[in-house]
């Protein structure tokens, strides 16, 4: 639930953030500390962190699920699942903003990593974890 | 970073930018039943979020009136935002520059319009000149990001009709008489610069 409010308030905060340029990255890379900080924080095992990972970015995996496997065009709405995930990741779409503009296979290079970002948030997730597994730290 | 920061740093920036978001444009949200955040405001209340929905519609369009620089508007039945939910800037030999959600902002071939129940064509009454610098100021803007709320004067974020508005701001023209924080295609068609060269409507 935690991760949930932070991700959803982040949603709004970052495209609200926009209004004023500049601000939407400083609260982008804010996110990414927060999610950091959370993971180092709570003290789960292995399973229950996997499992809170999963369901918090559940959304965005069906969504980048159904579109990288062409389900959502079994739907009236295909459209809209590319636009939920992208409104679902605004609070990285900052970041994504400052890299050069590449085409590949005629999409923008911010398409791809629309799908890049649900794995990147498990792997900011996960590192503090693996820091706590480096020699002469305390494991629990 | 303690625990308590980390779950309220976003719904308190959140909270306050809305405030501030809000405060800012007050007057376009309670005031001016044109601007797009009025027309989103009600149609939300109503029950319509998106873009709307319809069938292609047959019939001939005369694109041959379209000078490069002109805008075409398409739109849907239950639009949230209008009578228009698509907008592009015309390049000339059948190209019109556009944006969308997965090809960010591009070109694409001027015949998908068709499949639009509500259409207009729109003229810029513009010197050749500026259409033309218009143009080249649109093409600049090709592989940006596309965000569907994207704020019209961010640099980093466009949205169909955000484009065409930026690129013709460049050369001092002003197709936002609403000074509002979002354009929505309408605002195209009820402008001092503009001519409606043709109107298909359901």
């Amino acid at each position: 639930m935690r991760l949930y409010t932070i991700q959803l308030a982040a949603i709004l905060a970052v495209w609200l953030g926009m209004y004023y340029p500049g601000l939407d990255i400083i609260l982008a890379g804010l996110f990414l500390l927060v999610v950091w900080g959370e993971a180092d924080y709570q003290r789960f095992s292995w399973l229950q962190q996997s499992l809170i990972t999963i369901i918090w970015q559940l959304p965005a995996l069906f969504l980048s699920l159904s579109v990288l496997l062409g389900l959502d065009k079994a739907t009236d709405f295909s459209y809209y699942f590319i636009f939920m995930l992208q409104l679902w990741h605004t609070p990285l779409l900052p970041l994504t903003t400052v890299l050069p503009d590449l085409l590949q296979l005629d999409k923008p290079f911010y398409y791809y990593e629309l799908f890049v970002m649900t794995p990147l948030l498990w792997m900011v997730y996960f590192l503090p974890r693996l820091k706590r597994l480096l020699p002469g730290r305390p494991i629990n | 970073m303690n625990e308590r920061f980390r779950i309220t740093i976003f719904p308190v920036m959140g909270l306050l930018l809305l405030l501030l978001v809000i405060g800012q444009n007050w007057p376009l949200l309670t005031e001016n039943p044109n601007s797009v955040v009025y027309t989103y405001f009600h149609s939300f209340v109503s029950g319509e979020i998106g873009s709307g929905y319809g069938q292609a519609a047959a019939g001939e369009i005369p694109f041959h009136l379209l000078e490069p620089g002109d805008i075409l508007l398409g739109g849907w039945p239950n639009c949230a935002y209008g009578k228009y939910s698509h907008a592009g800037l015309y390049l000339g030999n059948g190209e019109v520059l556009e944006a969308y959600v997965d090809y960010g902002v591009c070109v694409q071939p001027l015949d998908h319009y068709y499949q639009y129940t509500n259409l207009s064509l729109v003229k810029v009454n513009v010197s050749e000149e500026i259409k033309t610098r218009a143009i080249k100021a649109g093409r600049s803007y090709i592989g940006q990001t596309f965000y569907p709320v994207a704020f019209k004067h961010n640099n980093r974020y466009y949205n169909c009709s955000s484009i065409i508005w930026k690129a013709y701001q460049e050369q001092g023209i002003n197709l936002d008489i609403n000074n509002d924080i979002w354009v929505a295609p309408d605002r195209f068609r009820d402008n001092p610069y503009v001519k409606v060269l043709f109107t298909k409507e359901m």
